[in-house]
Parts: structure tokens; C-alpha cells; sequence
């Protein structure tokens, strides 16, 4: 039988049966995969090592004839032990896991695997706000979702300029000129580092990042809302 | 009289909790740590979880998350009896009341003895999975 | 010679991140032996008192908090760390006297390990006996210890003489350490692997060695993992 190697973030586990356990788990290569786990209920329990909360782990499996395929071995590649050190991160890990298992409950694109990553290895490093992380994550959903919001011209079309302030219109997802506007030139360079790919540890190193994420958050919070399922 | 499973990592204060959930009436298995929790949930069948959330290795959460994820253990009671102040919690105890049922949230510097017994009387699950 | 204001302020930052440290820890003894007292109370039965457990638990916290107060004495006053000769295997005797009452109602049991005889180390004999103690508290309230055994030994390496506490410590590494001392006073958990609360004796003993020019580290003897300091023979005094 063909055996198929990759790494994987588990997003759910389920009883099947007596012995067993259904896996949903998301891997760069094969999008998501539901796995069935034979005979490895409790004695042999997850904590143990091998697929745990906020970890990666190198799994081999085979790929059934229907949705479900097989288990066959895991292996932990990595636990990031700070955010389980952590009550808020935890917290914090475990919606970011929950967010996403939702927000791709239709075939995920690419991108997935590497965002939820993305967003532990963040956790995990202590020097970076959790909000941040949080935030950062958001942009992702959206970005990855086809919904970010116009950072080049306004609602009106016209470039928009490092001298003005600007309100925000949900409506147009851009921004509106307005003389007082409280969003600046820094908010949408930071939304544009945020949206633009960047890391959550790239973000963390912006100046006055603590007070961009609390004035920005309103605008990516109300968009996740709009447009990604929960 | 029920099944409690008191996850404790201090040796001494499990003890302590341990003797006096048995003097109101309970059988109580002591856990350390979430792995063993794990275990140990199998062997005792709990009807009711006591649980400190920072735990050494895996914290308390990681238990909850693996507890919750056997059929027969996702309507079974659980209270958090922990080290982390109140203020530290804040948000999180609506997340924990949500994501995991929690059903109370105690402190343990502030939390006697008798009142960890009348939580655990009060939540106590039925055996048609009530509360 | 007065020390300059970014010494003085790094000094004070220490002292409150320790304090806290202390603080949030000593919440864990006095929780414990508040609760054995009530059990007693509310079984009405005064053979459930464990006295020896409330005594020992009332002096690790006395301990913990003497410990601080000599440690943050010795890092704002340079001026009150006297080196003397110390003898590292009698402070280790004195140590693992003082702890082994402590271990029992932890289940645990303590060996000491002094390979050979060795010259005396200059120290601060107090900040020395204290350090260890704090350490070994720490550890043996820690969760993989578990009812196994706390190693307390000295031997002699080519960078000097090491004395430290070792047991069943295989996920205590260098880079966890590090982290450790940089989380410490800001996390909850700072060294989550090993302990569930604050790890404030760790970062005691830290402090005190780092008032004696010397520091922690994480150190393997005899197939275990633990903390060491290594300490330098004193050149001018040798027993005989």
C-alpha cells in the first residue's frame, strides 16, 4: 500500500468505536486529512507524544478509497512548550486552532498549514504580545480568504497620502479622507506589513506596535466577522 | 458519594483535598500531572474532575482538551481549583466556562476546604450526564 | 565607590522581578499548610493534623523568604558580601540536613555524593548555605522529581570545584534555563517543564551566586540533570 509522509497540526480528535480515533489534522502538502487512529485510545494517549495541542508532528498514513485514510505512525517534531507555560497563550492557541478548523471547513487552500505554524511559532516566543499574534493571525484569515481591505487608494480612488487622516468604511473595505480621521500614515503602513505577508514576529518589531494593534484592531475584528465563518 | 478526580501536583495539598473530599463521602483518585490524569480518568470513570490548570509538562488545558475529546467524558462536571489569581484569569474563565464546560472557577489561597466540597457537591454529574 | 544610576536601576528591576517571584510562590506553603490545619477542623479529628508536615512546609516558606532578604541585601550592598573559606562538603551536609524532612513529605528521598576531600572555596557562607537550600526546595517540590531522589554532590572539574542538585531532570537544558531567567517575574510558569508555580528559589539561589561573582547553571552528574555553580579553591587556605 502506498504510504504518504508529511507534516501535520492536528485540529480534532473524536471517539470512533472502542479502540479508536478519527483525526482531522491540517499538512502543508495535503491540505486537510481525516485520519482513522486504530487502537490508540487513552493507554497510549496523545499526551504521551506524538500528536499533541500545539504541535507538529511528522505523521505516515495512507490515503483511504473514501475521505478517511489510515494512520499508520507520528512523530513529534515539535511542542512549543511556551504557550502551554502560559494560560493566555494557551487560550489564545487553542481559538487560533478552533478559528481555523471553521474557517476551512471547505477544502482549505494552501497557506493554511503554514499560517497555524506560523501563528504557534509566534506564540511560543515569549518577546511577542499574544494580542499581536492574535491580530496578525486575523489579517491571515482574511488575506487568505480573498477579503483584505483596499490599503492604496481610498473609498473615492485617490491615493491615499501620508499627510491626511482617514476614517474607515467597512462598506467600501477602504479607507475615507476625513480631518478627523484617526487613522494615519503608520496605521496603514502597519496594515500593510500585517497584510502583506509579513510574519507576526516582523510585526512585532514595528515601533509603537502595542498601540497600532489596539487602533487597528477594530478594523480587522469587524471584517473577520463580516466575511470569515465561525 | 461519587467519583472525584483531583488533579493536583503538590504532593502534600493533594493529600489534603484528597482526605477531605474522602471525609464528605467521595472516592477520590489523585492525579500529578495530565498524562496520568488521563490514565488514571480511565481506571475511576470520574463524575466529577477537580483540576489545577498549571500543572508541570502539559497544563491543565491540554488536559481539558484531551478529556473532552472521549465521548463518554465530554458532559462530565468539571471544576478548576488553581494557583492562578483571579485577576489573571479574567477572560479566560468565560473561554474555559465555554470551550471545556467548566462549571466553577476557584482560587485556592481563598478557597476552604468546605467550600471546595460544596462545589464538588453541586456539580456533581448525574448518571444521565446531568449536573 | 558609588554605583552608577543604569547599575542601580538594573539592582532595583531585580529586586522587584525577584520579590514577585518570592511573593507568588509563597502562596504554595502557606496554601498548604492553611488547608491541613481546616482538615483537622473539619473532621474533627486531631490525628489528621500532620504537624511535621505543617512545620516542615512553615519552614521551607521561612526559608524562601530569608533566603530573598539575603539575596537582595547582597545585591544592593557589595558592601555586605564578606568572603571567607568555606568548606563546600560541610555546607552540603548542613543543606541536605535541613531538606531531608522536606523531601520525606514529598516522597522523595535525598543522596548526598562528596567524592574526596576539597580545599575550601572563598564565599559568602551564608549566601552559599542559602542558595542550596533554595535550590533544593525548589526541586523537590518539582513535578519529575515524584518520589525519586534529589542528588546533592560536589566534585572537582578543571574550571573548579562544582557543587550542585541533580535528580530525574531530562528536559532541564541550558536554553530553558535561559529562558527561565529572562521569564521570570513575567510568566506564571517560567520554567513550566519542572515546576507549577513560580520556580522563585531557583531565581533566589541565581541571585545570590550572581552576588558572588558566580551564577547557575545546568549541569549533568552521575546520569542526572540539575543545577551547579562552580566555585574556585581558595589559594591562601588548604585543610590539612
Amino acid at each position: 500500500m502506498n504510504q504518504l509522509t508529511t507534516t501535520a497540526i492536528i485540529l480534532n480528535r473524536t471517539d470512533y468505536g472502542e479502540a479508536d480515533r478519527i483525526l482531522t489534522l491540517l499538512t502543508p502538502d495535503y491540505g486537510k486529512l481525516t485520519l482513522l487512529a486504530k487502537g490508540v485510545r487513552r493507554v497510549k494517549s496523545k499526551l504521551a507524544g506524538g500528536i499533541e495541542l500545539f504541535s507538529v508532528s511528522e505523521i505516515t498514513f495512507i490515503k483511504g478509497r473514501g475521505e478517511v485514510g489510515t494512520l499508520v505512525s507520528t512523530r513529534l517534531a515539535k511542542h512549543y512548550k511556551h504557550i502551554v507555560g502560559d494560560l493566555d497563550r494557551t487560550m489564545l492557541g487553542y481559538e487560533l486552532i478552533k478559528k481555523l478548523h471553521k474557517a476551512t471547513e471547505d477544502e482549505p487552500e494552501e497557506g493554511y498549514f503554514d499560517l497555524l505554524r506560523q501563528a504557534f511559532e509566534a506564540l511560543d516566543d515569549t518577546s511577542v504580545d499574544p494580542r499581536l499574534v492574535q491580530l496578525w493571525f486575523l489579517m491571515q484569515l482574511l488575506r487568505l480568504g480573498g477579503y483584505m481591505p483596499n490599503l492604496e487608494t481610498d473609498i473615492e480612488g485617490k491615493k491615499l497620502s501620508a499627510d491626511m487622516t482617514y476614517t474607515f468604511s467597512f462598506d467600501g473595505s477602504a479607507f475615507a479622507q476625513h480631518p478627523e480621521g484617526v487613522f494615519a500614515a503608520n496605521h496603514i503602513k502597519f496594515l500593510r506589513l500585517g497584510f502583506g505577508g509579513h510574519s507576526a514576529l516582523a510585526l512585532a518589531h514595528v515601533q509603537g506596535v502595542g498601540r497600532l494593534v489596539q487602533e487597528v484592531q477594530g478594523i480587522v475584528t469587524t471584517m473577520t466577522t463580516s466575511h470569515i465563518r465561525s | 458519594m461519587a467519583n472525584i478526580l483531583l488533579i493536583e501536583p503538590d504532593t502534600v495539598l493533594g493529600r489534603t483535598y484528597r482526605q477531605a473530599l474522602e471525609h464528605a463521602g467521595h472516592t477520590v483518585l489523585v492525579a500529578r500531572g495530565a498524562q496520568q490524569a488521563i490514565n488514571a480518568a480511565e481506571d475511576l470513570a470520574p463524575d466529577l474532575v477537580v483540576v489545577e490548570l498549571q500543572l508541570a509538562g502539559h497544563n491543565g488545558i491540554e488536559f481539558l482538551h484531551e478529556f473532552r475529546s472521549y465521548g463518554e467524558w465530554q458532559s462530565t462536571s468539571v471544576i478548576i481549583n488553581t494557583f492562578i489569581a483571579p485577576h489573571l484569569l479574567a477572560d479566560a474563565e468565560e473561554a474555559l466556562r465555554r470551550n471545556f464546560g467548566v462549571k466553577a472557577v476557584l482560587y485556592k489561597p481563598r478557597t476552604s476546604l468546605q467550600q471546595l466540597i460544596s462545589a464538588v457537591d453541586r456539580h456533581i454529574t448525574a448518571p444521565d450526564g446531568q449536573a | 565607590m558609588q554605583e552608577d544610576s543604569a547599575t542601580s536601576l538594573y539592582r532595583s528591576q531585580d529586586a522587584a522581578v525577584l520579590l514577585r517571584s518570592v511573593a507568588e510562590q509563597l502562596r504554595f506553603p502557606l496554601a498548604s499548610i492553611a488547608r491541613q490545619a481546616e482538615l483537622a477542623q473539619l473532621t474533627g479529628d486531631m490525628r489528621l493534623v500532620d504537624a511535621a508536615s505543617i512545620r516542615t512546609h512553615a519552614q521551607a516558606a521561612l526559608t524562601l523568604v530569608d533566603s530573598y532578604l539575603l539575596g537582595l541585601r547582597l545585591l544592593q550592598d557589595q558592601a555586605s558580601l564578606a568572603l571567607e573559606p568555606v568548606s563546600v562538603s560541610s555546607t552540603l551536609v548542613d543543606v541536605a540536613h535541613e531538606l531531608d524532612a522536606f523531601a520525606k513529605q514529598h516522597d522523595s528521598r535525598l543522596r548526598l555524593h562528596i567524592a574526596g576531600r576539597y580545599e575550601p572555596v572563598m564565599a559568602n557562607r551564608a549566601g552559599l548555605k542559602s542558595a542550596l537550600l533554595a535550590i533544593g526546595y525548589a526541586l523537590l517540590e518539582s513535578y519529575p522529581l515524584e518520589g525519586g531522589r534529589l542528588t546533592l554532590a560536589v566534585h572537582r572539574t578543571p574550571r573548579g570545584i562544582v557543587t550542585g542538585l541533580y535528580g530525574n531532570y531530562e528536559q532541564l537544558t541550558t536554553e530553558m534555563w535561559r529562558k527561565a531567567l529572562d521569564l521570570q517575574g513575567r510568566a506564571a510558569q517560567p520554567l513550566s517543564a519542572l515546576s507549577t508555580g513560580s520556580a522563585a528559589g531557583l531565581f533566589v539561589a541565581e541571585a545570590i551566586m550572581r552576588a558572588m561573582e558566580s551564577k547557575l547553571r545546568v549541569g549533568k552528574y552521575l546520569k542526572q540533570q540539575g543545577l551547579a555553580t562552580t566555585l574556585q579553591p581558595s589559594q591562601q587556605l588548604q585543610f590539612v
